[in-house]
Parts: structure tokens; C-alpha cells; sequence
């Protein structure tokens, strides 16, 4: 009788003993691809990761949920009048800064107007025109010059600095104190080799998941996974190659997670050069183009298939009536470049313009993304039996930019005819349409197609400046069925996410639609 | 020697003005570097404002002018891509790289000499043809893939030394434990570097050697009744040093530039990737700072060399 007695409690110690281990993982090792400086909001260096690293150590007033949907945050609830131009916000109580300070309304009236002061790529544009009053410790009052739709993005956007640390900062842009409210703190930086992250055990949403976060840099791609094979990190916040999941799968010790991403993967074409200012043109090259084989040859199947109006299917504002691109037979597509005096007059096979000039174009592509140049490759392929050649030519990365986008500025013109190009992951989550297809170039600042549409316009200011977000879903709509129709560029595909972790290290990885598992809710209870 | 110190003070103004010309000639701006990815995100203001607050909006004499000045006053610039004064960024990594190439340095020319001098004494053995084949064998073999390599076998594989770094982030060592990390992960690095760039030292030496061994007062030597090792490091590399002491003090002078690809393939934090990266991310001061302190190394190591030549050559004195 004593010993099953003993036997139980030894058995109970033990269970005991092994859940307060494993309650919170001691250390995992994420590699990272490049430095992120003192990451402060005025230094990291990379949208991905650095964004999402430095909203470990900081907080903003939202956070968006698994699906992208903005939820409160540091604050607790958030009210918008009808007109949508006052945001009214309760602030969560006790909340304490890194240093044991209370976090107030005058952090975030601080926060706000500093960005607004001293300029920020991210953080300044969205807030400007907005006026911060703090009624009291906890309530912060925005007002808007105008409504917007998607400011709940901003809220959970901007992170918030603490007042009494950055009112002393004579430059903001080089200072480097990382007191937060968030789930880390930043304890150890040794440039161009690691970040160390410790679990902040005080974090008002619960402990974090992972006593301490490591960041090496690697700086190479085959290096980091090799590291990883080898134990020698957990986790990386490079995505895997379609090409490795196989072999990565394959292993027991090793875990793949993917879905889908929001950075696309477009073919631009100059609308300001014909003969691609033609729509009917541009149609006639969208219908010969296999997008699903392209998924298929080039990405092995882990991507998703582009829609002809940008928007992703996966995101909240797709507009699911929309269906794919119109394909058509050769026979089709020759006979309409006919009809349109695109002939080969000469016969060797290659068409030309009603002044004898061949329809040969150059399609630029950035070397070293070996995903793009095959893209092209084959698209170059799928339109030389119309009698169009596409030359396909790879530069330099900025090279390219500096052709499709001059001084990233739509202003200045542009000088390419065809190119691969993609957006980054904002532009989807925030479904910038404006920009992508405003005509003037003020407001389209990454329109680099040139393109130009009066009705469109009229329905991208509308959009941009509605006070629900029914009306702006319902405008959206009518927005990606018109940029179906007119296709100032092709959506082609984006890129599914995929990420190899060792899951004996930690493995309570969230996958965030469009965005992957490198995020605060990987780490905090949800 | 005025004549030659003024000619070293022109050689420096026509670097710093390449160094300040060739960047901003390359297409692209480093507007995306101060920004990120982000890019996509800017009004057209702040692009304008940016581009305003970094001075890349005023011609180029004015900012060429800017540069010199700030360059009298020991002042280096700030680095786009860093946040930080250029000098601070260069000394953090310079540490790095000397371990790293110092090493290797060392290393390439202790083993191409003596075996280019002992491939030279048994001209036409087995030996020789052995080790020339072996070392143009490893001339042919490019750094990344030699790197490659020894990563998937002794580091990946073997588990014997680490992947990547120049320390182990996590460990927080002390004393001898310390230097034994540091040593670990430089282990695979130096050996990449020292193969990759062994072969020229050794064929320097091996060729020189074969003219000296062929002349008459190494004969002479011999017919004396020395030994053969008297012979051959007393007489005969003496004077077959000159060409290696060039192709070493080449080498010294490069030593900060680093070695970009090995520093890639290993993640070492050096001025090499650095450099590259600078070149990538269009960050003017950096490159301007980087190159400015090669082209001082190279013209230092120059300066050595010519003053070294006539010690070791007196024909050379004049």
C-alpha cells in the first residue's frame, strides 16, 4: 500500500514537474535575414520582419486578429461616431511600460504627434489631418479630417513610444531606447550578429509562450535552412522554397506550416505606350497566359492563382463574383490582333505595328529571384505564337526600379515596356486601390502603369473616404470588376508562405492570412 | 621622396573623388534603404522630404563639396543603412575581418612558401607535379562552393563546427570558453579563405625559386659542401623573396576589403559583406567610407612595400 502510494506521488510530482517545464518554452532561435538596427519604430530596417519584430517590443492601440480584422488592443474598446471622423478609445487600465511606468493617454497623444512632428515612411502618412485629445488618463479621442474605412489598420499599425523616454530624445530618428509595452523586451544587441528578446512576465494579455527570443542574422538563404536542418536554430523568418518542402516535410524533427501570402506577383505594362495602352491589347495577352500552369511549373503549386481585380481571394475585400481571367483560344487572340491592323506584313513571324515597327518588347525582370525570371520566361513563351515577342531581360533589382518607378516617385514618368513587379504584403492587407490605380499621380503614387480611368477615379476617392465599411466593400466591388475589364497589369499569382520551424523547440506558431507566423500572436495568448 | 609623397597625395584625392563619383553614377537611389520595404507606403511628400534631409536633391558638386568638407573635419558621414557615424560601423566590423583575413593571411603565405620553395627544389618529382596539380587544383575551385561544402560536411553533417556567425548568440561565455567559440567558428572560414587563396603564393614562390636554384653561386653553394636546407632557405629564398613580398603586401593591403563571398557563406559580421551590402543598398557614405579606408590600407601597404623592397633587395635601393 505504501509503495502505490508512493509511486502516485512520485507519478503526480512528475506530471507536475513536467507541465511547469513545458508551460513556457526557455529559448528558441529564429533567424533573421538582415540587420534591424536598434529596432525602435524609427530604426528597425525591413517592412517583414522588422515590423513584426518590433511589435514584439512594442504595442499599438489594436492588433489585428488571425483573419486581418483589426481587434482592440491597448485599448479596450473602440468607438467611431456615424460621419466616421472621431474615434473615441478606452485604454486599458494598469498598463505598465518596460520600466514599470503607467501607460497613459499621454503615451499615445505623444506617439501620435511625434509621428506627425518628425516623419516616418509608415507611421506619419496615415495619421495626417488627425488631432489627439486625452479627456482623461484613459480615454484618447481622435478626430479625422475626413472619415476613413480602414483607419482601425492605423490604430493597429502605429506603435505607441513612451512619453517620458522620448521627450527627451533630441533626434528620434537615431535614438535607441526600446522600452515598451510589449510582450518582449529587448535586452542584448550585438550588430549584425543577434538580438536577444526576454519575455516581458508582467504583459497585461498573459506571459508570453517563449521565455527568450534569439535572433541570429544569416545573411544567407542556404545557410539559414542548413542551420536549421542541423539544430543549430528553430525557426527562420525566411519563407521556404517550393523546392525544399519535399525534403523538409520528409523529416520528422522538422514541421512545415504554409498559407497563403499577400505579396503579388504582377506583369505591368507600360498603359502609356502602345501598343499596351490599348485594353483590348492588354485582354488579348491576359487570355493567352495559363495562370494555373504558371502556379504549377514555377511555384510547384504553392501559390494562389491571381485575380484580374488585385485583390486576393483570401483577403476580406475580394469580390467573389469576379471569377478568373477570360482565357482564349489562339485562333481567337490572332484573329483580334488582325482585326486590330497588327499584322506580320514581312512574314518572318513577328508582327508589326501599321508603320512596319516589329511588336518586340523588352520585359524586364530582376535577377537573382530565379521565381520571376521563370515567370517571364514563359510568358514570354505564351505569346510568341501570337506573333509578339517579349524579350525577356534581368537587372539588377534597382535598376528595374529605377526604370518602372523612377526616384519611387509616380511623377517622374516611367521608361520600360513589360515588367515583373510585385507589392508588398500593406498594400494588400490595406486593399490600397487608390494608389495602385489613381490617375493622378499625387494620389496613385504607385500606379506605375500609368493608368488612367476618369469613372475609376471618381469611385477610388469615394472608397477612400467613406464612413462604413459596408459602403467601402460595396465600392471595392464595382472597383476590381472595372480593373478586371481595363487590366492596367496582370495579377498573376502570389505566392503562398511557407515556413519550416523544429517544433521540440516551441510549437504554438499562428498562421496569420497573408502575413505567415512571425507576429506577436505567435507568442501571446490569444 | 617628396616627388613620391606627393604622388601618394594625388593617388588619395582621385580615389575620394571616385569613391565619392562611381556610387551615384550606378542607376538606382537608396531611397528604399532608408525606408524598407515600405516603400510602397510613402506620399509623394515625404519621399520629396526624405530625399531633401539626406541631400541627394542638390547637384552634384554641392554635394561633392558637403563631402570633403565634412571629410577635413574627420567627420565620415552617417550611414543610411546602419543609423550610425560610418567610422563606428567600420571599427565595429573591422575586428572581424582582420581576424578572419589576418589568418588566413598568415596561413596561405606559411604554407605557399615553404611549399613552393620545397616544389621548387624537386623540380620534376612526383612531389612536385603532385602538389602543383593539387594547388592549381585549388586555385580552380570557387570560395562559396569550397565554403558550401565544408559547411554540409563538417559543420551540417559531422556536427563538428558551427554554421554561421563569428559566436554562438545565445551562450554568454566567459574567458576561455569565449576564445574557444570564436575559434570554433572561425575554423571553417579561415580554412575556406587560406585554400581558395594558397595557390598564387605558392606558384609566386615556386617560380621565382626555379629561376634562383638554376643560378651559379647556388652551385657555388652546393660545391661548398653545405647542406641542402642551407642551400635552399639561406641562399636561394633569400633572394627569391622580392616577388613574394609584392604579392604579400598586395595581399596586406587588402586585407580590410575582407572577403565578401567566404563572410556571406558563414554569416561573418566583416567589412567585406558589409561593403557589398553598402554597394546594394546605394549607401553612399558607407561605400565612401569602406573604399576610402581600402584605398589608405592598399596605399599604406604600398608605402610599406617600397620601403620594405630595398631591406630585402638592396639592388632595388637607389
Amino acid at each position: 500500500m505504501r509503495a502505490y502510494r508512493l509511486i502516485a506521488f512520485v507519478l503526480v510530482l512528475g506530471i507536475l514537474v513536467f507541465f511547469t517545464a513545458t508551460a513556457q518554452a526557455p529559448l528558441i532561435r529564429l533567424a533573421i535575414p538582415t540587420t534591424e538596427r536598434a529596432l525602435t519604430p524609427y530604426t528597425y530596417n525591413t517592412g517583414y520582419p522588422g515590423w513584426y519584430l518590433l511589435m514584439l517590443v512594442y504595442d499599438a492601440l489594436m492588433v489585428t486578429d488571425l483573419d486581418g480584422v483589426p481587434r482592440p488592443w491597448l485599448a479596450e474598446s473602440v468607438q467611431v461616431s456615424s460621419d466616421g471622423t472621431v474615434w473615441t478609445l478606452t485604454l486599458r487600465p494598469n498598463i505598465r511600460w518596460h520600466d514599470g511606468q503607467p501607460f497613459t493617454s499621454a503615451d499615445v497623444k505623444f506617439s501620435y504627434e511625434l509621428y506627425q512632428r518628425v516623419t516616418h515612411p509608415r507611421f506619419s502618412g496615415p495619421l495626417r489631418g488627425v488631432t489627439v485629445e486625452t479627456p482623461d488618463a484613459r480615454t484618447v479621442v481622435l478626430r479625422l479630417s475626413a472619415p476613413s474605412p480602414i483607419f482601425d489598420l492605423t490604430l493597429a499599425d502605429t506603435p505607441i513610444v513612451p512619453k517620458h523616454i522620448w521627450e527627451k530624445a533630441s533626434d528620434p530618428k537615431t535614438f535607441e531606447n526600446t522600452v515598451g509595452t510589449g510582450p518582449y523586451r529587448l535586452t542584448q544587441i550585438v550588430p549584425d550578429q543577434f538580438y536577444r528578446l526576454e519575455a516581458n512576465a508582467d504583459y497585461f494579455a498573459g506571459k508570453p509562450a517563449v521565455q527568450a527570443l534569439i535572433l541570429p542574422i544569416i545573411k544567407d538563404a542556404t545557410a539559414t535552412f542548413t542551420a536549421l536542418q542541423a539544430g543549430q536554430i528553430d525557426a527562420a523568418t525566411r519563407t521556404l522554397t517550393p523546392e525544399l518542402v519535399a525534403q523538409f516535410q520528409a523529416r520528422p524533427d522538422i514541421k512545415v506550416l504554409s498559407g497563403p501570402g499577400f505579396v503579388s506577383t504582377l506583369l505591368l505594362f507600360n498603359n502609356e505606350r502602345a501598343p499596351f495602352s490599348d485594353p483590348r491589347v492588354r485582354r488579348i495577352i491576359a487570355g493567352v497566359i495559363n495562370y494555373e500552369e504558371l502556379v504549377r511549373t514555377v511555384l510547384l503549386g504553392f501559390a494562389t492563382v491571381g485575380s484580374p481585380g488585385f485583390i486576393h481571394p483570401s483577403s476580406p475585400w475580394y469580390n467573389a463574383r469576379l471569377g478568373g481571367y477570360q482565357a482564349l483560344k489562339l485562333e481567337q487572340a490572332n484573329r483580334a490582333l488582325d482585326e486590330l491592323g497588327y499584322k506580320d506584313t514581312n512574314g518572318d513571324g513577328v508582327r508589326e505595328f501599321p508603320d512596319g515597327k516589329p511588336l518586340r518588347f523588352e520585359l524586364l525582370t530582376r535577377s537573382g529571384d530565379p521565381v520571376r525570371i521563370r515567370t517571364a520566361e514563359l510568358i514570354a513563351q505564351a505569346v510568341k505564337p501570337l506573333g509578339i515577342v517579349f524579350d525577356v531581360r534581368s537587372l539588377d533589382a534597382d535598376t528595374v526600379a529605377q526604370r518602372v518607378w523612377p526616384d519611387f516617385d509616380a511623377c517622374k514618368g516611367r521608361n520600360y515596356d513589360l515588367a515583373i513587379w510585385g507589392w508588398s504584403a500593406p498594400v494588400m492587407t490595406k486593399a490600397d486601390v487608390r494608389g495602385l490605380f489613381h490617375s493622378d499621380c499625387k494620389v496613385g503614387t504607385i500606379n506605375v502603369v500609368g493608368y488612367a480611368n476618369k469613372t475609376l477615379d471618381g469611385l477610388l476617392d469615394r472608397q477612400a473616404q467613406t464612413a462604413s465599411r459596408e459602403e467601402r466593400k460595396r465600392l471595392l466591388d464595382e472597383i476590381q470588376k472595372i480593373v478586371a475589364e481595363d487590366l492596367p497589369f496582370l495579377t498573376l499569382f502570389y505566392p503562398d508562405l511557407i515556413f519550416a520551424v523544429r517544433p521540440a523547440a516551441y510549437d504554438g506558431w499562428a498562421f496569420l492570412k497573408g502575413e505567415g507566423i512571425i507576429h506577436k500572436l505567435s507568442f501571446v495568448k490569444r | 621622396m617628396t616627388v613620391k609623397l606627393a604622388s601618394y597625395v594625388l593617388v588619395l584625392l582621385l580615389a575620394i573623388t571616385l569613391n565619392f563619383l562611381l556610387p551615384r553614377l550606378m542607376p538606382g537611389t537608396p531611397l528604399r534603404f532608408f525606408v524598407g520595404d515600405d516603400v510602397a507606403l510613402l506620399s509623394q511628400e515625404s519621399v520629396r522630404e526624405l530625399m531633401a534631409q539626406h541631400r541627394l536633391d542638390r547637384p552634384l558638386w554641392e554635394q561633392y563639396l558637403h563631402y570633403l568638407w565634412q571629410l577635413v573635419q574627420g567627420d565620415l558621414g552617417y550611414s543610411y543603412q546602419e543609423r550610425k557615424p560610418v567610422l563606428a560601423v567600420l571599427l565595429e566590423r573591422l575586428p572581424w575581418t582582420l581576424l578572419l583575413t589576418g589568418t588566413a593571411l598568415v596561413l596561405s603565405t606559411a604554407i605557399g612558401v615553404t611549399m613552393g620553395a620545397l616544389a621548387a627544389w624537386r623540380h620534376g618529382s612526383a612531389f612536385d607535379a603532385l602538389v602543383l596539380s593539387l594547388f592549381v587544383l585549388l586555385d580552380s575551385m570557387p570560395s562559396f562552393w569550397v565554403g558550401m561544402i565544408f559547411i554540409a560536411v563538417f559543420a551540417a553533417h559531422l556536427g563538428w563546427f558551427p554554421i554561421f556567425g563569428a559566436q554562438t548568440p545565445w551562450a554568454a561565455l566567459t574567458g576561455w570558453e569565449y576564445l574557444l567559440d570564436i575559434l570554433k567558428h572561425l575554423v571553417l572560414p579561415v580554412l575556406t579563405l587560406t585554400l581558395t587563396t594558397i595557390s598564387g603564393t605558392f606558384l609566386v614562390t615556386r617560380s621565382a625559386m626555379l629561376g634562383v636554384l638554376g643560378e651559379d653561386y647556388i652551385r657555388t653553394a652546393r660545391s661548398k659542401g653545405l647542406s641542402e636546407f642551407r642551400v635552399l632557405y639561406r641562399h636561394a629564398l633569400r633572394n627569391g623573396m622580392l616577388p613574394v613580398v609584392t604579392v604579400f603586401m598586395i595581399n596586406l593591403g587588402f586585407l580590410v576589403s575582407g572577403a565578401t563571398v567566404v563572410e556571406t557563406v558563414f554569416s561573418y559580421p566583416g567589412l567585406g559583406r558589409l561593403l557589398y551590402e553598402a554597394v546594394l543598398q546605394r549607401d553612399y557614405p558607407l561605400m565612401q567610407g569602406a573604399f576610402l579606408l581600402i584605398t589608405v590600407s592598399v596605399l599604406i601597404a604600398n608605402l610599406c612595400a617600397d620601403l620594405l623592397y630595398s631591406r630585402v633587395d638592396p639592388r632595388v635601393r637607389v
